[in-house]
């Protein structure tokens, strides 16, 4: 039996080093650097919680923190109610080629934030961009509208981009959720003459509690790291208006080259991510309490 | 009850109707992007706008390819992605086998765990990664790439793959063992085979990892002959005038592997991905 045992550490063995090297290791360090001052030369000087204060001190970076928190949950709403809508379709009965419906609506999520931000930054283009050409043809606009170079209409653009990239994550969850819903259960609840609405309500929605929470959570959470589609679209501008904390730690890396600094921001940004995952946790178990 | 005739006159809208012209919609940047990497910088750069290219101009792909050098990012990339999947597929088999045949303790948190660390935002590890990378002059090199892409398509990869081996009945393992395996071989010999196609689709997932990767990339590459796809192509919107329809061509020709091995893929996925999503 302990034999046993020892052969199934032997087996994890690879993967716990792989970890404890990429993941374990660069976090301790990336604390470890958070407490000094480093800059281009990689020269360190500790300084204490110095980084820290200068960072929740500075009223840039709770803007970010705002911002960031602002363009996830939008954008999580948003995927949400696509996801939800588009899974609710392909589950329907009678639907055609059920199969190669879904497998094209996945298709947005396959290709890589570099690519699809490049697609709808060309597409938000304030020249030749088919937004502007399609809007002023249907004469929803006069003027041609700046989208990714005003600062409200940047932050939209990269919501639209980001729930284009996202809503397939959360519409595969929930589409496999739906599929385990016993048929049998909407038949009695027609049969007892409820509307389409209240067996959406009182059956489909039970249902899927767990796996939007699952949904809604890993969306919230991929959000606030996306980094990728963000520094293609506007690189955090025009200004500060589109930047978000992973761009700022970028920033402040590798661009103002103080490496200290980036990592106490990091640092704080990973303590508010697990504040913000539990809180959400407890928030769906007392909503479940009272459903 | 619905009658009959409304239920199939809505069931014609709903296949002929809402799902072709929904599939068009989402898919439409897709489409635009083919559509502009036909077009000759004349048609791109008009207004009003050009809808559809007067010919299949194909000198755009023909361009990236060799004056822009994606040549060299797709080689880059090719190997990167696929050293991660081979070492993925290493690290992670043994680890999603034991926790399907083994009882050890901690083997359930050490699962959660690794679900756990797919969370995690990379962000933080990038100042680190990077100087840990530079002291050990690692920086502009496949290896740094390589290790953090496997750390990251690993987890899950264990995952994918505890889902296959859970389907082979343990007496196959066992009656290897009183033939007198080790359990090395019983792993390797006799279990791995029967889950050929869980693993290939587990490949393609860590190669795609590696292949859609890029703020690793961006921080870890300086020399542009180490450029790999996604910094290559995020590198020429920077440029004094970028060329859009060139710059789409290469970003069809980046995004054809990913949307092919998705699309084969995307069953075995889901299998994955609901493993704890749909168990309330």
């Amino acid at each position: 039996m302990n034999r046993y045992a020892t052969v199934g550490y032997a087996f994890i063995a690879p993967s716990v080093v792989l970890i404890a090297l990429t993941l374990m290791y660069p976090m301790l360090e990336g604390l470890n650097i958070s407490l000094f001052e480093m800059g281009i030369d990689f020269q360190r000087r500790f300084v204490g919680l110095d980084n820290y204060r200068e960072v929740l001190t500075n009223p840039a970076f709770w803007s970010t923190v705002w911002r960031t928190l602002y363009f996830s949950l939008v954008s999580g709403v948003a995927s949400l109610a696509l996801g939800l809508g588009l899974a609710l379709l392909l589950d329907m009965q009678g639907l055609w080629f059920r199969a190669f419906w879904r497998v094209l609506f996945i298709v947005p999520w396959t290709i890589s934030h570099v690519a699809a931000g490049l697609s709808w930054k060309w597409i938000f283009d304030s020249l030749y961009g088919v937004a502007n050409d399609t809007l002023m043809r249907v004469g929803l606009i006069a003027e041609p509208i700046v989208w990714l170079g005003t600062r409200d209409w940047a932050m939209f653009a990269v919501i639209v981009a980001n729930v284009w990239r996202s809503y397939p994550f959360v519409m595969l969850l929930l589409l496999a959720a739906l599929q385990t819903i016993p048929r049998d259960q909407y038949e009695s609840a027609a049969v007892d003459g409820s509307s389409p609405w209240q067996r959406f309500v009182y059956v489909t929605l039970p249902h899927l509690r767990f796996a939007i929470f699952v949904a809604t959570a890993m969306d919230f959470i991929f959000n606030v790291r996306q980094f990728d589609l963000i520094y293609v679209m506007t690189r955090g501008g025009p200004r500060d208006s589109t930047e978000m904390m992973s761009t700022l730690v970028n920033r402040q890396a590798f661009e103002f080259f103080d490496y200290g600094v980036a990592a106490a921001t990091s640092m704080a940004m990973l303590v508010m991510l697990v504040v913000a995952t539990l809180a959400y946790r407890r928030l769906m178990r007392s909503a479940s309490e009272v459903l | 009850m619905t009658p009959p005739l409304a239920r199939r006159l809505r069931r014609l809208v709903l296949n002929l109707v809402v799902m072709p012209a929904l599939a068009l919609a989402l898919l439409f940047p897709i489409i635009w992007m083919v559509v502009v990497s036909f077009q000759t910088e004349a048609e791109t750069y008009a207004t009003p706008l050009v809808w559809w290219p007067s010919q299949i101009d194909l000198r755009n792909y023909v361009r990236m390819w060799e004056a822009l050098d994606f040549q060299t990012y797709f080689i880059n990339t090719a190997i990167v992605a696929g050293a991660t999947t081979i070492l993925a597929i290493l690290v992670s088999a043994p680890a999603g086998y034991a926790l399907t045949r083994y009882r050890f303790r901690g083997a359930e948190a050490y699962g959660t765990f690794l679900l756990a660390t797919q969370m995690f935002p990379r962000v933080v590890l990038i100042v680190p990664y990077f100087v840990l990378m530079r002291s050990l002059g690692l920086v502009n090199t496949y290896p740094a790439l390589i290790l953090i892409y496997v750390s990251f398509a690993a987890p899950f990869c264990v995952w994918m793959l505890r889902g296959h081996f859970l389907a082979i009945p343990t007496d196959l393992d066992e009656a290897a063992l009183v033939d007198g395996c080790g359990p090395f071989a019983a792993f390797w010999r006799v279990v791995l085979p029967l889950t050929m196609p869980g693993v290939v689709a587990t490949a393609m997932f860590a190669f795609l990892v590696g292949w859609n990767e890029f703020l690793f990339a961006l921080v870890l590459t300086t020399d542009q002959k180490m450029s790999v796809i996604t910094l290559g192509l995020a590198s020429l919107i920077g440029e004094y005038r970028t060329q859009w329809n060139e710059l789409m061509a290469a970003t069809v020709v980046s995004s054809i592997p990913a949307i092919a091995l998705y699309a084969v893929l995307e069953r075995f996925l889901v299998a994955g991905l609901t493993a704890g999503a749909t168990k309330g």
